[in-house]
């Protein structure tokens, strides 16, 4: 319990300073009120009211509001009332605290009106604020009766439908968050076949919402999640995950800048009685770049690990390069390995590795085709005499068949050995055929992809990967022997797309086939 | 210049209406157009598009939307009682965008790429990208001309997320609205490189 506090106590002083205030700019009442996401922009139809922060009233046919600028125009038998006065005009224009406004009549054209609305003065180059976009009801993301605007960062829709040619979803509420900052993005809920935010509260530095998800294995959850966001440098992302048919997981995520060239985050994760902390710094150095992971969980395990890496860099002829160095230890309450003599003797042992990795450059051949490999080679040296070597290839390639078809091949192998100097059958003792791993493992994977995309509405790619790895048991070691895999995305509505995949385990010792799928909706 | 107005007589011309009444019809950009009186407002809606014609006199009728009308922008400057002085006006048509994204060569072989936009409150696993080669991505996304959006790009995760070559995370990449416009992005990194 202490870790988990001190892990949010540090989280906590990764941010600063916050404000949050809520207050909304604008609340809009209208017969349709229309919202298009890629505009950012809000059409109302069939009479428009409003209120805006400063307690003005704006009416009229038509209203258009640029919620990127803090815009907004209202057209037709249009009038602005402040206190008691009502000022009438064809259309106004004016940003969203009421600052500015810009009156249209079509016998004087435009003026600019003061704070009291009693004075215009003429203003007949401000023809840019009275730009209303021409933008089809059909391609509306939203539609909705009432919104509710906080400048700059969300919009608040009551009640909300989806429009689409097949009918209108509707649900209560629906709040679209349109702050920028990382910490958007940012979450601490696990990876998901399935994850659909819903926006509950917005402020300008932070975000509360629910997610609807879909876990393979797991089954359908809930997860509640809170943001905190200081712009691009820092945020805080905690969130508890409630699924159906599972323990309720916890976690905590935050990243925050540190000066020009270094960031610092801290996490932690809470799951069925495992608790883990981690701390990450990054600083560049010149063209280098230096990593400082600590994690530490509540099983008495705990690892640093110090690496520096160069960028990636020509050698010659397009050929890359870059290359790492590590340098940290593994501590385990107990021993670090429990299979040697005296393991209390090692609860601490420590590491230095280095890491080289070479590209090719992507060779274009005939036929339409590409070519490009890797290798990366590793070495990891322990102070428990015990050393681990590493080698992975890559080879991939692409055929384009048609404007609309390509193919896709590869091949990757990966071998490694996991040596201790005269005690190998020690850590690696004897067991059944199947299992009979002695620390040298080879995996080898061969995939074929083809791919079908027809412009910006169609995508389909079917696989194929077969691993011959050893060992490879069924939920031992390796990776299935055989997948296959089909990813679809389509747009059957024009303001809303699909995209889902289904993949099949099949070929552990004769088992059935193990599905897996992920889904996603998007605009 | 009565050769003009014949000319622009047998057009039709696209325009936003703000207001319609007996002092001319004001349009989106802050103009004002006479109305013929072969004209009327009643079918005028403000701020739903309409076609106009303009009569002998450059004065104007209003028509139900012609699809093939001309912009806004080539009426007459004589139609004009009050002269616009907004610059031309998008005009909200569908458009296409690309965009490209270059991958580090230490990504994961058989990684999936993916869009993360500000759309889906930056789902990190929003929209799966089409491969291109073994090093680029691309999709193709429809727009409104002028539009606009925020992305991320990532491998499915927030914790494969892109950072920069000095390992921090990058403010969102903004797509803008232009028609056949190719976005180039190039990840430097990504949140879960040693």
């Amino acid at each position: 319990m202490r870790a988990r506090a001190l892990v949010f106590a540090l989280a906590l002083v990764t941010l600063w300073p916050l404000r949050a205030e809520a207050k909304p700019v604008a609340e809009i009442d209208g017969g349709a009120v229309l919202f298009y996401s890629d505009s950012l922009g809000i059409v109302v139809r069939n009479g428009v009211t409003l209120h805006l922060a400063g307690g003005m009233v704006v009416s009229g046919d038509t209203a258009y509001i640029d919620l990127r600028a803090d815009k907004a125009i209202v057209a037709g038998s249009a009038q602005i009332t402040r206190g008691a006065v009502t000022l009438h005009a064809d259309a106004l224009a004016f940003d969203l605290p009421g600052r500015k406004l810009d009156v249209l009549r079509s016998d004087t054209g435009i003026a600019r009106a003061d704070a009291t609305l009693t004075q215009l003065q003429p203003a007949p180059d401000d023809g840019d604020a009275f730009a209303f976009p021409d933008l089809v009801d059909r391609r509306a993301y939203i539609r909705a009766r009432h919104a509710s605007i906080v400048s700059r960062t969300s919009v608040r829709f009551r009640p909300a439908a989806f429009p689409t040619s097949a009918g209108a979803p509707p649900v209560p509420m629906y709040l679209y968050t349109f702050a920028s900052g990382n910490g958007y993005a940012a979450t601490a809920l696990s990876s998901a076949a399935f994850d659909q935010p819903y926006g509950l509260i917005s402020t300008p530095n932070a975000l509360t919402s629910a997610h609807l998800r879909y876990l393979n294995g797991t089954g359908a959850s809930l997860g509640l999640e809170q943001n905190l966001i200081d712009n691009n440098d820092g945020y805080l992302a905690g969130a508890v995950d409630v699924p159906i048919h599972a323990p309720v997981a916890e976690g905590l995520n935050s990243y925050r800048r540190l000066g020009e060239d270094g960031t610092v985050s801290v996490g932690a994760t809470s799951f069925d009685g495992l608790h883990t902390g981690l701390v990450g710094f990054t600083q560049a150095i010149g063209t280098l770049v230096s990593r400082l992971n600590y994690g530490i969980t509540n099983t008495g395990a705990s690892s640093a690990i110090l690496s520096l890496r160069t960028r990636d860099k020509e050698l010659f002829d397009g050929i890359t390069w870059h290359t790492s160095v590590n340098y940290g230890f593994l501590a385990q309450d107990g021993g670090v390995y429990s299979l040697a003599p005296n393991p209390t003797q090692q609860q601490t042992v420590w590491q230095k590795g280095i890491d080289v990795f070479l590209a090719s450059p992507l060779i274009h051949g005939p036929l339409r085709t590409t070519l490009s490999a890797t290798v990366d080679g590793s070495n990891t040296e322990y102070s428990y005499p015990h050393h681990f070597n590493a080698l992975e290839t890559n080879l991939t390639g692409s055929r384009r068949l048609s404007r609309t078809m390509t193919l896709f091949f590869g091949y990757d192998t990966r071998w490694s050995a996991d040596l201790f100097p005269n005690a190998q059958m020690i850590f690696y003792p004897p067991l059944p055929t199947q299992y009979g791993y002695e620390g040298y493992t080879t995996a080898r994977l061969a995939n074929v992809d083809l791919q079908y995309v027809q412009g910006p509405y169609t995508s389909v790619r079917l696989s194929y990967r077969k691993a011959d790895d050893f060992p490879q048991v069924n939920y031992f070691a390796g990776r299935p022997p055989n997948e296959v895999r089909a990813d679809v995305r389509v747009r059957p509505f024009s303001n809303i797309g699909l995209s889902f995949g289904r993949s099949y385990d099949f070929g552990w010792n004769g088992s059935r086939w193990v599905p897996g799928w992920n889904f996603s909706v998007f605009q | 210049m009565i050769a003009a107005a014949a000319l622009a007589a047998a057009l039709t011309f696209r325009v936003i209406p703000l207001a319609c009444g007996p002092n001319g019809l004001a349009i989106s950009g802050g103009g004002v157009l006479r109305i013929s009186p072969q004209g009327s407002c009643a079918s005028v809606v403000p701020g739903r598009a309409i076609s106009i014609t303009l009569d002998d006199q450059t004065r104007v009728i209003p028509q139900t939307l012609d699809a093939a009308s001309h912009p806004a922008t080539e009426i007459p400057k004589t139609a004009f009682s009050i002269a616009p002085s907004a610059a031309a006006i998008p005009e909200g048509k569908d458009i296409t965008i690309t965009i490209v994204v270059s991958i580090p060569p230490s990504t994961p072989a058989g990684s999936d790429i993916f869009l993360s936009t500000e759309r889906s409150s930056y789902n990190p696993a929003e929209i799966r990208m089409d491969q291109l080669d073994a090093r680029r991505y691309r999709l193709v996304l429809p727009l409104h001309e002028g539009g606009r959006l925020a992305f991320r790009v990532t491998r499915g995760s927030f914790t494969t997320i892109e950072r920069d070559a000095k390992g921090r995370l990058p403010p969102p990449h903004i797509a803008t609205g232009q028609a056949g416009a190719i976005l180039n992005i190039t990840v430097e990194a990504w949140s879960d490189d040693t």
